[in-house]
C-alpha cells in the first residue's frame, strides 16, 4: 500500500520493537494519542 | 459438465466434508458455495440438513485441529508456513490479531465468517497456548454456527440455487472453463505478486543493530510505529522519535511519512503478544 502511495524506500524492522528492546536500546514514553504525529526527527 | 454436477450432487455428503476440510486446511477452495448447494439438495429431500451440518463441523474441527497442534508445537514455523500459503498474509495476520485483541477467544467464532482468517485463527490459538477444551468449545461453536447458517441459507434459497445451476449447465463446458480460468488466473496473479513483494522485503529488511547504527550516525530516516491503539494502551513506549501511525490509519495518514528518506516500519511481534481472554 505504501509503495502505491509513493513511499518506496520501506524497510521492515526485523523482530519489531521486541527485538529492539531485547538489545536494551533506548525507548521513550509516547504520551501522544494515536492519530497525532509526535515528531519526524530522530534523537538518540 | 452435467454428469460431473450430477455426480457431485449424488455424493453431496462426501463433497461437503472434503471441500470444508480443504478450505480449513488452507487450500484456495471456497466451501460456502458448496454448503449453499448442499442446503438446496437437502431442501429437495435428497440429503439431511443435520447430517450435512455434522459432517461440515467434523471437517472444520479436523482441519482446525491440525493448525492448532502445529501452532502449539511448532509456533513460529507454523506462522511462516501460513504466510507462504495465504494470498494476503500481512493483512490476514493483522486482521486476525485485531479480532483477538478486541474479542478475546470469542474471535474463534467470528473468524469463521471472515475469509482467510478461519485458517489462521486456530494456529494463533495454538501459538497463544489456549487450552484444548476452550479451543474445542469456541471453535466448535463457530464451526456449528458457520456450517448451519450457510446450509440453512441454501435450504431457504433452494429454488433460486436450482435455477442458477440449470443456467450454468446450459452453458456447459464454456462456463466451467471460464470459471476455472478466472479463478486460476486470480490465484496465480496474487501468488506471483506476493513472491515479488516478499523478495523485495527480504532484501530491504533491517535489524535493530543496523537501525541503531544509522540513528547514531545521524542518517536521515523516519521510523513508523504501526502498532494499534490496544498496543499503545498496553505498552506506551516506542523507539525514540517514531511516528505513531497504526496500520489501519495508513490509508488516511500516509502523507505524514516523508518520501525523501528510508522509512523503517515496525509493529509488535505476534508471537509474544497474548490477547486478553486467552487461557
Amino acid at each position: 500500500m505504501l509503495r502505491r502511495k509513493g513511499i518506496t524506500r520501506v524497510r521492515p524492522l526485523v523482530g519489531g520493537i521486541d527485538a529492539w528492546r531485547e538489545l536494551a536500546y533506548p525507548i521513550e514514553m509516547d504520551d501522544s494519542k494515536v492519530g497525532i504525529v509526535v515528531t519526524a526527527e530522530i534523537h538518540t | 459438465m452435467q454428469q460431473a454436477l450430477e455426480f457431485l450432487l449424488s455424493h453431496i455428503e462426501i463433497v461437503v466434508f472434503l471441500t470444508v476440510l480443504a478450505e480449513q486446511i488452507g487450500l484456495p477452495i471456497p466451501a460456502v458455495p458448496v454448503l449453499l448447494a448442499a442446503g438446496a439438495v437437502a431442501a429437495e429431500g435428497e440429503a439431511h440438513l443435520a447430517v450435512l451440518t455434522g459432517l461440515s463441523v467434523a471437517a472444520c474441527l479436523l482441519g482446525d485441529m491440525v493448525w492448532f497442534e502445529l501452532g502449539l508445537h511448532r509456533g513460529r514455523q507454523t506462522l511462516s508456513l501460513l504466510c507462504r500459503i495465504a494470498l494476503e498474509p500481512d493483512a490476514c495476520v493483522r486482521r486476525t490479531e485485531n479480532l483477538f485483541v478486541r474479542h478475546g477467544i470469542r474471535a474463534l467464532i467470528l473468524a469463521k465468517f471472515i475469509p482467510g482468517l478461519s485458517t489462521l485463527a486456530p494456529a494463533l490459538a495454538g501459538l497463544f497456548k489456549v487450552s484444548i477444551g476452550r479451543f474445542l468449545l469456541f471453535n466448535g461453536a463457530g464451526s456449528l454456527l458457520w456450517s448451519f447458517l450457510f446450509l440453512l441459507l441454501g435450504y431457504i434459497l433452494s429454488e433460486q440455487i436450482s435455477y442458477l445451476a440449470e443456467q450454468v449447465m446450459q452453458l456447459g463446458k464454456t462456463a466451467g472453463l471460464l470459471l476455472a480460468v478466472i479463478l486460476g488466473g486470480y490465484v496465480l496473479y496474487k501468488y506471483l505478486h506476493r513472491q515479488k513483494l516478499l523478495r523485495e522485503l527480504r532484501v530491504a529488511r533491517i535489524s535493530s543493530a543496523e537501525l541503531k547504527q544509522l540513528m547514531d550516525d545521524g542518517h536521515p530516516l523516519s521510523v513508523v510505529d504501526l502498532r494499534g491503539i490496544e498496543d499503545h494502551v498496553a505498552d506506551p513506549y516506542t523507539i525514540p522519535g517514531a511516528l505513531r501511525i497504526s496500520a489501519e490509519e495508513l490509508e488516511q495518514r500516509h502523507d505524514d511519512i516523508p518520501r525523501d528518506r528510508d522509512v523503517i516500519l515496525f509493529c509488535a511481534c505476534p508471537m509474544k503478544r497474548r490477547p486478553r481472554g486467552w487461557r
